[in-house]
């Protein structure tokens, strides 16, 4: 007799079982299997008895202004001005980034006359900026993008 | 020995049935929110709400960073509205955001949870049950010591590995949604999720005979 849990993929079959995520026709045919497997009977058991001990972590309730808080922040937002809440759009700050950042090549290219008359702004602060405008960026980006590569195996 | 069950076929049917059918409605409502529609944001809000704040409640084990960093999700949910497009589920992009917003908190230290705020939940919890069942002083010492138990267990998992238990076991989501979630495969999460389970056997073994 093959055994589930001897398989990572038995394995995983049992703790589905526990999850009650399995088919109808799947889950007896596994009722079956334990039935005579007491390897995977006590493999059930144990994952049942975590689940049972994890329960015990019950929900908490939200706080009663919850809602309010969230609304008041909409709203302030909402307030903004305009180009403010543009910075919220993905690709603007990226946009900015990389026009800062070019900017300050271009201002920095060996031999050039703008090098001296340019601002003195330190290089590492700019840079700090640029790098943090940029992570922001790519953050808003990939949390504003809904999920469509991953989509396709949903 | 009792054998182990699980809920019934006809049950796991109305359950996909269900699931189907909210995410339809999920969808829908965000549709209507792309459209300005503002009761439909609210509904979501009020379906969505409780499953987010305990996830990141569980993740983080501090109730106020908790609350806000819920907030944010539901916010970045708002901001986003004119460019939703349904091409996954709800829940999935939802708990992507949150799982995102509380790796980073953990990653920047943000997460700032002492024994205090663990103790003050912890006598919130025993005010709740105290109204609910009226359980003897010996009985509340037990729960809470099994709950600080519980709470050190899950914390102590990688954050991953947390996060991915979490989904599994406390909101309900499926390995796709959890691997959608946490931009990893299908098999990962599995891999993520067995050795969680492992993990919180040997860690919780004490509480019961045979964990």
């Amino acid at each position: 007799m093959i055994c589930l849990k001897d398989s990572r993929q038995g394995v995983e079959i049992l703790t589905d079982y526990c999850a009650g995520a399995l088919d109808a026709i799947r889950a007896a045919e596994l009722e079956s299997h334990l039935h005579e497997c007491a390897a995977c009977r006590n493999e059930v058991e144990a994952q049942h008895k975590v689940w049972e001990a994890l329960d015990a972590w019950t929900p908490v309730e939200a706080s009663a202004n919850f809602d309010a808080k969230l609304y008041a922040r909409i709203a302030a937002e909402e307030r903004q001005p305009w180009w403010h809440r543009l910075f919220w759009k993905p690709a603007v700050p990226l946009a900015a980034a990389a026009a800062v950042l070019m900017v300050a090549l271009v201002l920095w290219i060996p031999g050039s006359n703008s090098r001296i008359q340019s601002a003195p702004v330190s290089p590492s602060a700019v840079e700090k900026i640029d790098l943090q405008q940029v992570e922001q960026a790519l953050d808003d980006m990939d949390m504003l993008t809904p999920v469509s590569q991953t989509a396709r195996a949903l | 020995m009792a054998e182990p069950s699980q809920p019934s076929g006809d049950s796991r049917v109305q359950q996909d049935m269900e699931a189907v059918a909210a995410l339809e409605r999920d969808a829908q409502l965000m549709l209507r929110v792309r459209e300005g529609d503002e009761t439909s944001f609210g509904l979501l809000l009020e379906r969505h709400r409780g499953p987010v704040v305990n996830f990141l409640h569980r993740m983080l084990q501090d109730r106020a960073i908790s609350e806000e960093l819920a907030q944010e999700v539901f916010l970045r949910v708002y901001r986003s509205r004119e460019t939703y497009e349904p091409t996954a589920k709800f829940t999935t992009w939802l708990f992507r955001i949150a799982t995102h917003l509380a790796l980073n908190a953990l990653r920047d230290n943000k997460k700032m949870r002492g024994q205090e705020s663990l103790d003050e939940e912890l006598v919130e919890g025993v005010d709740r049950q105290v109204a609910d069942r009226q359980p003897t002083v010996e009985q509340e010492m037990i729960r809470d010591v099994r709950l600080k138990e519980i709470r050190s267990a899950i914390e102590a998992l990688p954050e991953k590995q947390r996060a991915a238990v979490l989904m599994h076991k406390y909101e309900g989501l499926e390995y796709a949604q959890i691997a959608g979630a946490l931009r990893c495969s299908e098999s990962a999460v599995k891999s993520l999720i067995f050795r969680a389970y492992q993990t919180l056997r040997l860690r919780l073994a004490h509480m019961a005979p045979g964990v």
